[in-house]
């Protein structure tokens, strides 16, 4: 799994800090947010909210991802920053970070 | 269409009309855009294409710098010509850009369930990072998908790539495989747990079983949650994986249920924390493991005459932690309050008083109580034995005392095996003795066989 590096304070651009991450009922939902603050994408589905992130990713270097329960995470090609990394979710972002980039370094299936 | 040679250098795609000819397959090769990542078995068509040719034109683009043509649409065609021996195929040239490339390639083969799962859902991935502010819902009208059809492969795409893997082998189903997908917030080990549970079993409802995952990790949460509390305010704590010994907690509950929550720092004191399967899934309740500290030989008597109307509980310190002693008082209190109460309505002592309540909890305790009783009291009959032969001729509080032992060790009968290893019988039994009471022949033997007294 790819190590989640803890920063002081993650916000996503046109958020705000918040004092305390409350608990969101049932599943939450996840906002795909780049550098200028928009928001691209509202899913409860966090594998829709990565399709979404990573193509941000592709086109600015770097997205966040915030949950309904106010925390986020900030994702560029190398890492996954947070300053809530026990997070479960971003654990799995974290872990599936690392399955792209072994990913890209299989060696490609095509067949000619 | 025309039918002409193509037309090397083409600036603006949308302009160029596409054109049908004959191109050497040689001069092909594969988009590295197509989704197609896997040929199959080529050998039919091989055949096919040896006795008839090939009938339908591939799709290339306009040939690059080195002359080469890309292959939109028909590369099976292109690797089985390639065996079957064929030099030139027919073939349409269309300038086209990389995201219709994608969107083609994705629409056709899709189309034909020709395409594995990872490769439509790398295609859709794909195609996003091309064009940008591409929605799910932008996309599904694109590649003539509905909605579900692309939020389900985009979901899967969060999912370990064993399990991805796994989508295209058909051990997991796209359905069980989003339904997993929505436990991400969970973390991956739990993504991992539940692909695992949904793997292979076809017949399961994959929303109920992921439903039921998220609800049975909930309980279990609770529980932990709830444990971790009563751990750091109890000394003692008995959970599921470390269970109170059973016959402990059910003297303790017998001899002194009052008491199991009167002294909640004393060593003798335990919580016990179970994880049941209802409501919150927790369940929390005292016991008191060691019963020898509610032997009610030790309560003493109180020196001076309470008033029960103007009897409180003193104040006290709250570092002072005295329940046994303020217990002590207050049995002594009633005690004596009890037998005032008897004198003064005329004629009831003590001994009548507790030989009725004792009557009552005689009865309470039930047919078998009162034989096993009969029987240690060395009663002639004790199937026959009455409540009332139990108390016949009891009359001193040192003979309730004998009755009142000897029902309490026959609840305990009734309630666990009788054995030598249990060391509380024992225990009471040793305090009968000291009242005055002689055991019969068979526990005589079983108290002399106690291993700590060889």
């Amino acid at each position: 799994m790819t190590h989640v590096e803890a920063v002081a304070s993650c916000v996503a651009p046109g958020g705000q800090p918040v004092l305390f991450h409350t608990p969101t009922a049932g599943v939450p939902t996840y906002v795909v947010v780049d550098r200028c603050g928009v928001e691209h994408v509202h899913t409860g589905s966090l594998g829709v909210a990565m399709t979404a992130a990573r193509r941000v990713l592709i086109e600015q270097g770097e997205v966040w991802v915030r949950a309904s329960d106010d925390t986020c995470a900030h994702i560029d090609p190398d890492r996954v920053a947070t300053d809530t990394p026990s997070r479960p979710w971003i654990q799995t972002i974290a872990a599936s970070n690392k399955e792209e980039h072994h990913d890209h370094h299989r060696p490609h299936k095509q067949h000619r | 269409m025309t039918i002409t040679d193509p037309t090397n250098s083409i600036d603006d795609p949308g302009e160029v009309e596409p054109q049908l000819c004959w191109l050497n397959l040689a001069d092909m090769a594969p988009h590295p855009d197509n989704p197609r990542h896997t040929l199959g078995d080529l050998t039919e068509l091989a055949r096919s294409i040896r006795a008839h040719g090939i009938i339908e034109p591939l799709v290339v683009l306009p040939a690059d710098d080195q002359g080469v043509y890309l292959i939109v649409a028909g590369r099976r065609r292109h690797a089985a010509g390639l065996q079957a021996g064929v030099t030139e195929v027919p073939a349409v040239v269309r300038p086209m850009t990389r995201v219709e490339v994608i969107e083609a390639g994705l629409s056709e083969n899709s189309n034909r369930s020709d395409l594995t799962l990872s490769e439509e859902v790398a295609a859709i991935e794909r195609l996003m990072s091309l064009e940008g502010g591409l929605t799910p819902s932008k996309l599904c009208r694109r590649i003539g998908r509905s909605q579900s059809w692309v939020r389900a492969r985009m979901a899967v795409t969060i999912l370990p790539i064993r399990w991805r893997d796994a989508l295209d082998s058909g051990e997991l189903s796209i359905a069980a495989g989003e339904a997993a997908a929505s436990l991400a917030d969970l973390g991956p080990d739990h993504l991992d747990a539940v692909c695992e549970q949904l793997a292979g079993r076809t017949w399961q409802d994959p929303a109920r079983a992921v439903t039921g995952y998220r609800e049975t990790q909930r309980r279990r949460d609770n529980y932990r949650q709830a444990l971790d509390r009563v751990v750091a305010t109890h000394p003692v704590v008995h959970s599921d994986e470390h269970p109170v010994p059973d016959k402990a907690r059910r003297l303790g509950e017998l001899f002194d249920p009052d008491g199991c929550r009167s002294h909640g720092s004393e060593p003798c004191h335990a919580v016990v924390v179970k994880a049941t399967s209802w409501g919150d899934g927790v369940e929390v309740f005292d016991v008191c493991v060691d019963p020898r500290r509610h032997d009610p030989q030790r309560i003493a008597t109180a020196k001076s005459e309470s008033n029960l109307a103007s009897d409180r509980t003193p104040t006290r310190p709250a570092h002072i932690d005295d329940s046994h002693a303020r217990r002590k008082a207050r049995l002594a209190r009633l005690s004596h309050a009890t037998e005032t109460f008897a004198k003064t309505r005329g004629g009831f002592g003590q001994a009548d008083l507790t030989r009725l309540a004792l009557r009552s909890v005689v009865l309470e305790a039930g047919r078998d109580a009162v034989v096993f009783a009969a029987t240690i009291l060395g009663h002639t009959k004790p199937r026959d034995a009455t409540v009332t032969d139990l108390l016949d001729g009891a009359d001193t509080a040192a003979a309730l005392t004998r009755v009142a032992g000897a029902v309490a060790l026959g609840l305990a009968e009734n309630r666990m095996y009788w054995s030598a290893s249990s060391s509380q019988c024992r225990d009471y039994l040793d305090t009968l003795i000291t009242t005055g009471w002689t055991p019969d022949e068979w526990t005589a033997a079983t108290l002399a066989d106690r291993p700590d007294r060889d």
